[in-house]
């Protein structure tokens, strides 16, 4: 069956069944690889997208329940040649290690800058509190957000 | 250490945290028969709330060789982590990770 869903601003008819995970839509049907698997069970962040504002781990959700909703991805928010200014941060900082949690972590943070766009760093942890890194490259993707969140109007 | 070629790079493994995490956090649980971590979910490691702020202080000695530094902080990190539990209790740990149960064991 198709279903239709909102993705950076195009609507794009899905031919999958609605009980498949809104991450394999993404990364199988419309080659957004950017939101990755990570665990498959919506714990560790490597999946996150931001939907209708809020960051959510598409592993974790169903097609069917994001129907009509404004999915936003990493793919959304700049391009190579228009960078985003957390994706220009990122780069500036130097802020990934092996980059797996790396869009997860841009897309936590872009809902958090969307809602308060001066955050403290208390309350970007709180946010990112559900997105692991393994490398541990944590200190730099603090600074990265505080750069981008000064970079932005 | 001996040149710094790629600085920020090498600033960037010293810093990763990941060492503070296994030394103090994580550790996969069996029982008698099977493994029972089974996802992140059961899997602590460090989170953005618990990680320390880390000044990296590069020793820049052209007049040295080359070497790799990749994870070369985590064996002292972990060390210095263990050193200072020695210090403040006086009790020497030695089976990572160092969680509050080992510790407040060790103080018995």
């Amino acid at each position: 069956m198709s279903i239709s869903i909102e993705v950076n601003g195009r609507v794009r008819a899905v031919d999958a069944d609605g009980e498949t995970p809104l991450l394999y839509a993404l990364r199988n049907d419309l080659k957004l690889k950017g939101a990755r698997f990570g665990c498959g069970l919506g714990v560790c962040g490597a999946c996150t997208v931001v939907i209708e504002g809020k960051a959510v781990q598409s592993c974790d959700i169903s097609l069917a329940a994001v129907a009509g909703k404004r999915i936003t991805t990493i793919e959304g928010i700049g391009s190579a040649d228009r960078l985003h200014a957390l994706q220009a941060a990122f780069l500036e900082e130097q802020a990934a290690q092996c980059g797996y949690c790396t869009s997860g972590i841009i897309m936590t943070a872009y809902a958090l800058l969307a809602a308060n766009a001066h955050p403290t760093e208390a309350e970007i942890c709180a946010a990112l509190d559900g997105n692991i890194c393994r490398c541990g490259t944590h200190a730099r993707i603090l600074r990265a957000i505080k750069k981008a969140a000064a970079a932005l109007p | 250490m001996a040149t710094s070629i790629t600085v920020n790079g090498r600033a960037h493994s010293v810093e990763a945290a990941a060492d503070t995490s296994w030394s103090l956090k994580e550790s996969v649980r069996y029982d008698e028969r099977r493994v029972q971590t089974r996802s992140w979910a059961d899997y602590p490691i460090l989170t953005f709330s618990e990680v320390p702020a880390v000044d990296v202080v590069l020793l820049n000695r052209p007049e040295e060789r080359s070497l790799g530094t990749g994870e070369g902080s985590q064996g002292p990190t972990v060390a210095a982590i263990a050193n200072a539990i020695a210090n403040a209790t006086g009790t020497r740990l030695r089976d990572l990770p160092f969680t509050r149960d080992k510790v407040k064991a060790a103080l018995v």
